[in-house]
């Protein structure tokens, strides 16, 4: 399916309107430019998200916010171990309303334009699953009925990276498919006096956010991010970069070709995030790591050295 | 929007093509410069070491050496070196490159930025001008060694053989049959009396009158006759002589 935001917005106002979206966004969260940059690009490039950080950083709080300023429906799904697909997905109720008792579909919370899984880990391999076909196909299938998901849709996913006890591990195949894996970290002293500030002054701190753009106009907006032109020799690099991480020494195995594809569309979207009508090498460097941090395997005597997927993208990077 | 679309990867095109135009001119430029150097050095080498040479054979090495020069520096084309020399089309002209099949609205968009960004660009961005100044320097130093050369050095020998024969030849023409040297009035069938061999005429005159005084003392008389006799060397012409007068008389 094509779908179309045209007429919605021109090429001209995109920067105007990422800035306008960045402006409201910061009007509850208090810095994390990197992080929003990589959420925003993540959405112009129709991809999901693995947000990875201590609990408290709030994350919730930013996938809502980013959500209501670009007026997409939104819903949370909070994690636990005894979570159902169908808890997800929907489910066949009995509707006898109409005094004829019948089987109707009653859509879950995956049926909304950005879905948050709070704490991914935590759901059975059964449930995570369910949602790998709403991340890749955009639908969903009850019974052996498949329903399609409105667009724009993106799932964002959480996950605490100091708590392991009771979780379950992401599959490596379903891992692949969140366009990257970003990692908030602590705030600055300033800002967290910021926070602190904005969050304890007013009893129910909501501002009231502006709706930057609408759903067709997002889509235009994915539209454009294609359309970014990419020169053959940073395409080349992207594909030398990936294809590194599958020779390396320190790493078990190596990135996919989707982790290719997904490479060149976050340096798109970065690119139109930052203004320019081309992929700059720059772009490409700066989405290496959130691209491929959780698509590589660091070998045992890596994580011995203390090694991170971090260094390995840099070195692999600079090496390129 | 067609049309637009089309239009901006002609410019672009057109862009490519003009730029490849400004990167020849200035290899040309410097490939002229680096043989004129050589020709000069040469020149000024030859000249001090006394070697004499046909200017034919320097010709040909100075051909070839433009040549070679030229495609040495010019194997390596691409827009990357524009990038390199101007940083605002940092990634964008290879870019441009890259896409000029796209007809969409980003790549419009790139093609009008890098013509707007591209419209300083020409070449003296890509001459490494302190290199071209020092060249030039060179060939203005080698230009008036040669030429002062010529002016201080004293032991200039001249070969100026061709000169005098030159000079003989012209000598020997005018002595055939269009002589127009000696007596040619040639009137009465008479001889040349003009010595061409020498370059001196001898020629004396001894007078018989009476002195300065002895007129005076006699005082002067209107069929008084001053009388002169001729060297004896040409006492042989005298009937000629006699001749000239009684015809010159004869006119009279």
């Amino acid at each position: 399916m094509k779908l179309s935001g045209k007429g919605s917005v021109k090429y001209d106002k995109v920067n105007e309107k990422l800035a306008e979206i960045k402006n409201e966004v910061s009007k509850v969260i208090v810095g994390q430019e990197d992080v929003i940059d990589q959420i925003l690009t993540c959405m112009l490039c129709d991809g999901n998200i693995l947000l990875e950080s201590n609990p408290g950083m709030g994350k919730t709080k930013m996938a809502s916010t980013i959500s209501e300023s670009i007026g997409l429906d939104f819903a949370r799904i909070q994690s636990t171990p005894d979570l159902m697909p169908s808890d997800i997905t929907g489910t066949h109720i009995i509707d006898d309303s109409s005094g004829k008792a019948e089987f109707e579909f009653q859509e879950g919370p995956i049926f909304a334009n950005m879905v948050l899984a709070d704490e991914i880990n935590r759901a059975t391999p059964k449930t995570q699953s369910a949602l790998l076909e709403a991340m890749q196909e955009k639908q969903v299938t009850v019974g052996n009925k498949s329903y399609e998901l409105e667009r724009p849709f993106f799932l964002i996913a959480t996950q605490n990276p100091i708590e392991q006890e009771g979780t379950y591990p992401l599959p490596e195949a379903q891992m692949d498919r969140f366009m990257m894996k970003i990692k908030v970290d602590f705030p600055e002293h300033e800002e967290e006096q910021d926070i602190v500030k904005r969050f304890t002054e007013e009893l129910n701190y909501d501002p009231d956010l502006n709706k930057v753009i609408s759903r067709a106009s997002l889509i235009k907006l994915q539209e454009f991010t294609r359309q970014v032109p990419i020169a053959d020799d940073i395409l080349n690099d992207v594909v030398n970069i990936v294809r590194a991480t599958r020779k390396k020494q320190e790493l078990d195995y190596g990135a996919s070709p989707r982790a290719s594809i997904n490479l060149v569309l976050a340096a798109k979207g970065h690119a139109l995030i930052e203004n320019r009508n081309h992929v700059s090498q720059k772009d490409v460097d700066v989405m290496a790591k959130p691209v491929l941090r959780h698509r590589i395997g660091l070998s045992f005597a890596a994580e011995k050295k203390g090694l991170t997927e971090d260094d390995v993208i840099k070195e692999i990077v600079d090496g390129v | 929007m067609i049309d637009g679309l089309r239009d901006g990867t002609v410019r672009i095109e057109g862009l490519l093509k003009r730029l490849k135009r400004e990167y020849w001119k200035v290899k040309i430029l410097q490939s002229s410069l680096d043989t004129l150097i050589l020709v000069l050095s040469i020149n000024f080498i030859a000249f001090l070491s006394s070697i004499s040479y046909d200017y034919r054979i320097l010709g040909g090495i100075a051909g070839g050496f433009f040549l070679l020069n030229l495609v040495y520096r010019t194997r390596g084309y691409s827009v990357e070196i524009y990038e390199e020399e101007n940083s605002e089309l940092q990634e964008l002209l290879r870019t441009a490159r890259d896409n000029l099949d796209k007809r969409d609205e980003v790549s419009e968009a790139l093609f009008g930025d890098v013509m707007d960004r591209a419209r300083t660009v020409t070449s003296e961005s890509i001459i490494p001008s302190e290199r071209l100044v020092q060249k030039l320097f060179l060939v203005g130093g080698l230009s008036i060694l040669t030429a002062v050369s010529g002016l201080v050095v004293p032991a200039i020998d001249v070969d100026t053989s061709n000169v005098y024969e030159s000079f003989n030849q012209l000598v020997d023409s005018e002595s055939g049959e269009d002589d127009f040297r000696g007596n040619v009035s040639n009137v009465l069938g008479e001889e040349s009396d003009l010595d061409e061999t020498g370059s001196q005429v001898d020629i004396s005159i001894v007078g018989e009158g009476e002195s300065f005084e002895e007129s005076v003392l006699r005082g002067f008389s209107g069929d008084t006759e001053l009388r002169y006799e001729a060297s004896p060397e040409l006492t042989g012409d005298e009937e000629l002589m006699r001749e000239y007068s009684l015809r010159i008389r004869e006119l009279e």
